[in-house]
């Protein structure tokens, strides 16, 4: 679906008045989650602005509810009755709503995780398919990021196990991100191990194969970009590396961390403590040199 | 460990650090802002890496119900 320019916002609410901010999920316009919950937003909205709105909520106003009518504060009483039906309509409605005329039932995709999942455990290649688009993205940079020496081929091999496992799977949606990270933080384990067997040629390591767009020489650079920030993480300790890399390119939580490498949750936060002093440090000098 | 090591690590609370990771701001914090810019660009990585192409054994695996438990 294209993308509007401008679309028109009538108000933006989350919590008790959802619906507003799905609609416009729905045209692409808006990809937060994080709008603050009493935030309101009126009017025809550029979609550009729209976009920046987590990292600059500020530049909406913030109101009590049923207040903010953009530039007409008039009471109602003194309006027309079609602006006062259009003011009516930007508010939180109280009365019930007539629920839609029962029609013949439209088999709809499943399309949250846990539906997902359980269709994938009843032998649905669709259903797995769309879980591997959505996770497979993630655990291969997952395992680029540990400089796994084939990141893609790994990957194949954490979702094969996911496929052969899915049915002892029990839990809720983080559950399955956690476990599946688990997978690829065993996989990568197992690489490392088989890499430190089997020493590659100078020059094999790091060379990322897949992050082309037609350019050759703009390819060398991203890759050698990509790959220089990838090599600042080696400052760290083997434990420190893995709880980073799980925290922050896994977005897994402490606790998940702490279960995943066998450690005690107070550990977990020392070692991210003691990970990032230790960036900082070396991330210093080479950001201050003029 | 020395004197200047224990102010560095005494320098970044471990609230900022759990900020740093979960992708919060630190304003004010100038010194912190490499390290901000690092994990920002990691979570952008995992964002925008795609996902690799389906090997031929993973999709001769989903012709396959998952094996029972």
């Amino acid at each position: 679906m294209p993308v509007p320019e401008t679309v028109a916002v009538d108000s933006i609410r989350q919590g008790p008045h959802p619906g507003s901010l799905s609609a416009l999920k729905d045209t692409g316009a808006v990809k937060s989650d994080h709008l603050p919950a009493d935030f309101h937003v009126e009017g025809r909205v550029r979609v550009a602005t729209l976009g920046v709105v987590r990292r600059q909520p500020a530049r909406f106003a913030k109101v009590p509810p049923g207040e903010n009518r953009g530039s007409d504060q008039r009471p109602r009483s003194e309006m027309t009755p079609g602006e006062d039906a259009a003011v009516q309509s930007t508010e939180p409605s109280t009365e019930p709503t007539t629920p839609p005329p029962a029609g013949p039932p439209r088999p709809a995709p499943p399309t949250s995780l846990g539906a997902l999942i359980a269709d994938a455990k009843l032998g649905c290649p669709r259903a797995f398919e769309r879980i591997y688009r959505q996770f497979a993205g993630q655990v291969a940079s997952y395992l680029r990021w540990h400089r796994a020496s084939d990141p893609d081929g790994l990957t194949n091999d954490v979702f094969a196990q996911v496929h052969r496992n899915l049915d002892r799977f029990e839990g809720d949606e983080p559950g399955f991100r956690s476990w599946v990270f688990t997978i690829a933080h065993h996989r990568m384990i197992d690489d490392r191990r088989r890499a430190n067997r089997q020493p590659l040629l100078q020059g094999e390591m790091g060379v990322d194969d897949d992050l082309g767009c037609g350019d050759v020489e703009e390819d060398a650079f991203a890759v050698l970009a990509h790959d220089s920030v990838r090599e600042l993480v080696s400052v760290l300790s083997p434990d420190q590396r893995d709880v980073v890399l799980l925290r922050v390119v896994a977005d897994l939580s402490v606790d998940e961390v702490a279960r995943l490498l066998h450690k005690r949750a107070g550990a977990v936060k020392a070692l991210q403590h003691r990970a990032l002093a230790t960036l900082r440090r070396h991330l210093e000098p080479l950001v201050a040199v003029p | 460990m020395t004197f200047a090591l224990v102010v560095t690590f005494l320098d970044l609370s471990r609230r900022e650090a759990e900020e740093i990771l979960t992708g919060g701001v630190l304003p004010g914090r100038r010194d912190l802002e490499c390290v901000l810019e690092l994990t920002a660009f990691m979570r952008a990585s995992r964002e925008v890496e795609p996902p690799p192409p389906m090997r031929a054994d993973l999709l001769g695996l989903l012709g396959e119900p998952p094996s029972p438990s």
